[in-house]
C-alpha cells in the first residue's frame, strides 16, 4: 500500500470488536482513496468488501 | 503490468487482524464454515492467480497449514501453485513451486508481469487472516 501496488483490496469484516491484534492498516499513505465494487453479507455475520484502488 | 489483488481475512470491526491464541482468534475459527473456504467460484479465483505472493510470516504459517491439512479446500491449488515468498532473510524455500524474492519490492513485481494474487494470512491453522503482500 505504501508502495502503491495493491489493484484490489478484498475484505472480510467479521462481526467482532477485537481491542487487540495486529493493526491492518499501519504506516499507510495520508490519502489512499478506494472504489467499491461489491458488498456481500454472509449469515455467519461476515461481510465482504471488495474495493479497487482509486486510479 | 498485471493485477494484484490483496486479500483479507479474520478482520475485526476495529481494524485488526486476529493474531494467534486471542479471543478473536477462536471466534474466527468458531464460526460455521464461511463462504470462502468451499465456495467453488471462489476456489476458481484462487486457481487463477498467476502467483500468490505473501510475507515470509504468511508463508511460513501457511505453508505450514497447507502442507498438514491436506484435507483443507485451499490444500490442492495452493500446494500446486506459484508462490512467491518476500524475504530477505529466508535463503530456502520448501514449499512446492515457490520462489523467494528478495529484491526491490517494487521492481519485482513491476517486472513479473503478473496477474497476481495477494494472500497473506496470519497465523498457523488451517483457514486465517491476513494483510497484502509485504516483504520483511
Amino acid at each position: 500500500m505504501r508502495l502503491d501496488l495493491i489493484d484490489e483490496i478484498q475484505l472480510s469484516t467479521f462481526p467482532y470488536v477485537a481491542g487487540e491484534g495486529t493493526r491492518l492498516f499501519d504506516g499507510v499513505p495520508k490519502s489512499y482513496p478506494l472504489d467499491l465494487v461489491s458488498s456481500t453479507a454472509s449469515s455467519n455475520g461476515i461481510i465482504y468488501l471488495q474495493y479497487r484502488r482509486h486510479r | 503490468m498485471g493485477k494484484l489483488i490483496a486479500t483479507v481475512f479474520n478482520y475485526s470491526l476495529d481494524g485488526l487482524l486476529a493474531d494467534e491464541g486471542t479471543e478473536f482468534w477462536k471466534f474466527c475459527f468458531d464460526l460455521p464454515e464461511n463462504r470462502q473456504r468451499d465456495d467453488p467460484a471462489h476456489l476458481d479465483w484462487l486457481q487463477s492467480a498467476y502467483a500468490h505472493v505473501m510475507g515470509r510470516t504468511s508463508y511460513e504459517s501457511i505453508s505450514e497449514a497447507m502442507t498438514t491439512a491436506t484435507d483443507h479446500p485451499f490444500a490442492d491449488i495452493l500446494n500446486a501453485a506459484r508462490k512467491v515468498v518476500f524475504s530477505r532473510t529466508l535463503k530456502t524455500a520448501d514449499w512446492a513451486n515457490t520462489t523467494i524474492a528478495a529484491g526491490d519490492t517494487t521492481e519485482e513485481i513491476d517486472s513479473s508481469g503478473w496477474a497476481a494474487t495477494a494472500t497473506s494470512w496470519s497465523g498457523a491453522a488451517s483457514a486465517s487472516g491476513g494483510h497484502s503482500c509485504g516483504s520483511t
